[in-house]
């Protein structure tokens, strides 16, 4: 169980890092606050990631099982 | 052609939302302004409409960004309530002396071809007269005010009233009667409903249904929070520019955004209740992925006692076609017959842009589904002309004060329009990416419904001024999952954003 939670930080944290890296340059350059702005975006988003991540990884999984079961047998 | 930022004069077609929203972008900039309203009172849709007519949206969806509503107004607002908020905005930016009323516009042309300045023809009582403008701006929305009346065979033999729901301002018209209603937009349920309150018997004809927008997702959550944030605009099929984090969304997440749609539309299968069998043994349970559907023509935004009464019998549903009239009443096209008097026709309306001149209509290239224009607004070949409310989106005065602040920053020289070329090969971009998944109707192509958020994006990016409006500490939450609403872009059409650019 410790190995799986361990495993989904990992991958959250990756995810989390990626998003918020481009999330940082979007709003840095789109944003009259510029890179300060920008930078609190960016850790929201990491932060995010990290409590939210295992919802979504779980959701992404039980949707491709029900995605492909009902291309299945339709 | 005078340059666009040369510009001195302007004729606005239209004193509706959109037609308001531009005369003050024109009039604040000193530019001189006509605009030609058919109509005796501005408001354009909202200064007259069927029995009940109002907004189907709450009310802080549906005001100016930066002129609210008055304090208590109804959600759901009444439409001449909204003709009067209308009329105060125009008194209020004394937009109201730029208004030729009673005056039609009967022709538009350029003077001596391409790139001239343009002559527009209007009639006023039996005069007509000619003014020249160097822009012409249309602000008539997708559709004219001719009815969309199908016919079917019968019809002379018919020996009820058949009526378009723009006829129908009194439900008193129908007490007493047997009435069907064609259609299943909002327009055709409030009809229904009215009906269903004063009739002896109310029929709904409904070749396709939609799946409904019911006010409150699961009887809490007003649905704005389900449709206009930026959430739901990555999870909708991908935008013509989509960014690298929604393609990863739709590419490696694809099953995810699929269940998150299934998730939706079972929530409204429960809750209205669409899997019922009703009166007439049929359901109405969409064919269509709620994600497509919410593209098509009728957006469904129901009051909640229509399916409720749908349910009862109140309102006989029928999921087919009309064959026929009947001397005495209608034969569907499943074979059922029943006795009316009144025919509600709830089928929309034509479009028609026969003021504008054979030679600029042919160059706009109109095709079954419209005609397509860059940034919704102008076409490449015909330089002059601006079309501002042909966008059809969730929250259309949101999207006109913005296409009219556009237009605003286009004339002060804020940016420049791309070349003819690059317009073209975008026109052709939207064109392909559109008919490929939305399914088809005259006005798909101004039709951005849910997109509306990175169209919006779009135009904000044109003049220079950030599209993240979210403001204070949980700003980054907010634009993830809190709508975006009209006082979002405040600052925007305000032209406040630019003091704070510029550090004033």
């Amino acid at each position: 169980m410790m190995t799986l939670v361990w495993a989904g930080t990992v991958i959250n944290s990756v995810l989390g890092l990626v998003h918020a890296v481009y999330v940082f340059r979007v709003v840095a350059n789109e944003s009259t606050a510029g890179e300060s702005r920008a930078g609190y975006h960016a850790v929201w988003t990491f932060s995010f990631w990290l409590l939210l991540g295992s919802y979504v990884l779980v959701l992404w999984v039980i949707g491709i099982m029900l995605y492909f079961s009902f291309k299945a047998f339709r | 052609m005078k340059e666009i930022s040369d510009v001195k004069s302007v004729a606005i077609v239209g004193a509706g939302v959109a037609g308001l929203a531009t005369a003050r972008m024109i009039i604040t900039r000193g530019l001189s302004c006509t605009v030609f309203e058919r109509s005796s009172v501005l408001g354009g849709v909202w200064s007259e409409g069927y029995s009940n007519f109002g907004l189907q949206v709450q009310s802080e969806l549906y005001e100016f960004p930066d002129w609210p509503l008055p304090e208590g107004t109804p959600d759901f607002t009444p439409g001449p309530i909204v003709q009067k908020y209308l009329a105060d905005f125009s008194d209020a930016f004394d937009i109201t002396p730029y208004i030729r009323f009673e005056t039609e516009v009967v022709g538009i042309a350029e003077r001596d071809g391409p790139g001239s300045e343009w002559i527009v023809t209007s009639r006023a009582s039996d005069k007509q007269s000619e003014d020249k403008f160097d822009l012409v701006v249309v602000c008539i929305g997708l559709y004219s005010n001719h009815p969309y009346m199908p016919e079917f065979p019968g019809q002379d033999d018919f020996g009820g009233e058949i009526m378009h729901i723009s006829e129908l301002r009194s439900r008193d018209l129908l007490a007493g009667k047997q009435v069907a209603v064609l259609g299943y937009g909002k327009s055709a349920t409030d009809a229904a409903l009215e009906s269903a309150a004063v009739a002896i018997t109310t029929h709904i004809v409904v070749r396709e249904p939609h799946w409904p927008l019911p006010p409150k997702l699961a009887g809490i959550l007003p649905f704005k929070w389900g449709l206009l944030n930026r959430l739901t605009s990555a999870l909708i099929p991908l935008y013509q520019r989509p960014t690298p984090l929604e393609r990863v969304v739709h590419g490696l997440g694809k099953p995810l955004v699929w269940f998150y749609w299934r998730l939706v539309e079972a929530l409204i299968y429960f809750q209205c209740r669409l899997g019922s069998r009703f009166g007439t043994r049929v359901s109405l349970v969409p064919k269509k992925p709620i994600e497509i559907d919410a593209f098509d023509e009728s957006i469904m935004l129901p009051q909640a006692e229509f399916y409720r009464l749908v349910r009862q019998g109140v309102i006989e549903a029928h999921r087919t076609e009309v064959e026929a009239y009947t001397p005495s009443g209608l034969r569907l096209a499943n074979g059922m017959t029943f006795d009316i008097n009144v025919m509600v026709l709830a089928t929309g309306w034509r479009t028609d842009f026969g003021f504008l001149s054979d030679d600029v209509w042919r160059r706009l290239v109109p095709e079954d589904d419209g005609f397509y224009l860059y940034r919704h607004m102008v076409h490449p070949d015909v330089s002059g002309l601006v079309f501002i409310g042909r966008a059809s989106t969730a929250s259309s005065i949101l999207t006109y004060s913005l296409q009219a602040y556009w237009l605003g920053e286009l004339l002060d020289g804020a940016f420049t329009l791309p070349s003819a070329d690059k317009m073209e090969h975008d026109i052709d971009e939207m064109k392909a990416w559109k008919r490929a998944w939305i399914p088809f109707s005259p006005a798909r192509s101004a039709r951005l419904i849910a997109h509306m958020q990175h169209y919006h994006d779009e135009l904000v990016r044109d003049f220079g001024a950030s599209p993240w409006r979210k403001t204070g500490i949980f700003a980054p939450l907010k634009e993830l999952i809190a709508p975006y609403e009209p006082r979002d872009y405040m600052a925007i059409i305000s032209g406040r954003w630019r003091d704070r650019k510029n550090g004033r």
